[in-house]
């Protein structure tokens, strides 16, 4: 488990990993040891992992879209682990309620979004039913939570 | 909005993206530049809209079990409002208003199920303009990736 200080480096480094340990150190006021060490640590227990995130107003006009699936109970695991090796998938999660899986999608144009959803993933044995909603504007996305996966 | 990044700078947004803690001194070194010019470019290309280098938490690891994507509908014209209060909660980490049968999808993360009744039972239904809430609980995550974010709401 994490304790204050640690959190404080998550947050600091939430917004900018690239912040200096001496800096840190004096925000926080710890030796910079300590800040070397913990940060170490939570690297090593994968609690954090340092990511380059490109913004997606770089692409020409990208689309997102986020999918409810029904899908075949005894398929569930399966499909999810198909859907996770598609690269335009970022997110997959079973769920409970609402619907049996959840994915996001991320295409560089409207023309491979509908590829996507309409060829590769309904396409997909055992998918019964999908919901599609497109994102038209993102108020909030706060990029420093995310659940670090082994691929 | 785009700015042009030229092959120097792609060069540099490759190595951060192997090791986003790089010290100037070691991409200069890698590329055959000066640090002076690293360094440089490195600000450039952080400061501009490009891309973040940033430490990303585990919701589980830091003590959140619940991981909640909701759809939520809204009486028409109030849908700005609502998306603004719903992204000042802290509980709430992302907000996105769709086309669709939902009007936003959000994601949320707490720590109990307390916390959790509390958000869907209390506060969420206390914001006014919300017709309707569909909850899940997420059970098992099998992929989050996060090279590509909407940046620069914060």
């Amino acid at each position: 488990m994490i304790d204050d200080i640690d959190s404080k480096i998550i947050k600091l480094l939430g917004k900018d990993a690239r912040m200096p340990n001496n800096q840190i150190a004096k925000a926080i006021k710890v030796s910079e040891g300590t800040i070397r060490n913990r940060i170490a640590k939570l690297l090593n227990q994968k609690i954090i992992n340092i990511s380059l995130i490109r913004n997606v107003n770089q692409m020409n006009n990208p689309g997102i879209a986020f999918i409810g699936l029904d899908v075949e109970a005894s398929l569930k695991e399966k499909i999810a682990k198909q859907l996770s090796r598609m690269p335009e998938v970022r997110f997959v999660s079973t769920l409970m309620g609402r619907h049996d899986l959840m994915a996001f999608v991320l295409a560089e144009n409207a023309a491979e979004l509908s590829h996507i959803l309409y060829q590769k993933i309904a396409s997909i044995e055992g998918v019964r039913f999908t919901e599609s909603s497109i994102g038209l504007k993102y108020f909030k996305y706060d990029y420093k939570w995310g659940r670090l996966v082994d691929e | 909005m785009k700015t042009n990044l030229d092959n120097l700078d792609i060069q540099i947004i490759d190595l951060l993206e192997e090791d986003g803690r790089a010290s100037a001194k070691s991409i200069a070194l890698k590329l055959g530049i000066t640090e002076v010019t690293a360094s440089k470019r490195i600000s450039k290309i952080i400061k501009g809209d490009h891309c973040k280098v940033v430490a990303i938490a585990d919701f589980e690891k830091c003590g959140f079990k619940f991981l909640l994507p909701m759809g939520i509908k809204v009486h028409g014209k109030q849908l700005e409002q609502v998306a603004e209060k719903i992204s000042s909660l802290d509980a709430v980490y992302s907000v996105s208003a769709v086309s669709g049968i939902q009007d936003l999808e959000i994601l949320c993360a707490t720590k109990t199920l307390d916390e959790t009744v509390q958000l869907l039972d209390v506060i969420l239904p206390s914001i006014k303009g919300i017709k309707s809430i569909t909850p899940a609980i997420s059970s098992k995550v099998y992929k989050f990736q996060t090279d590509w974010a909407p940046l620069g709401n914060d």
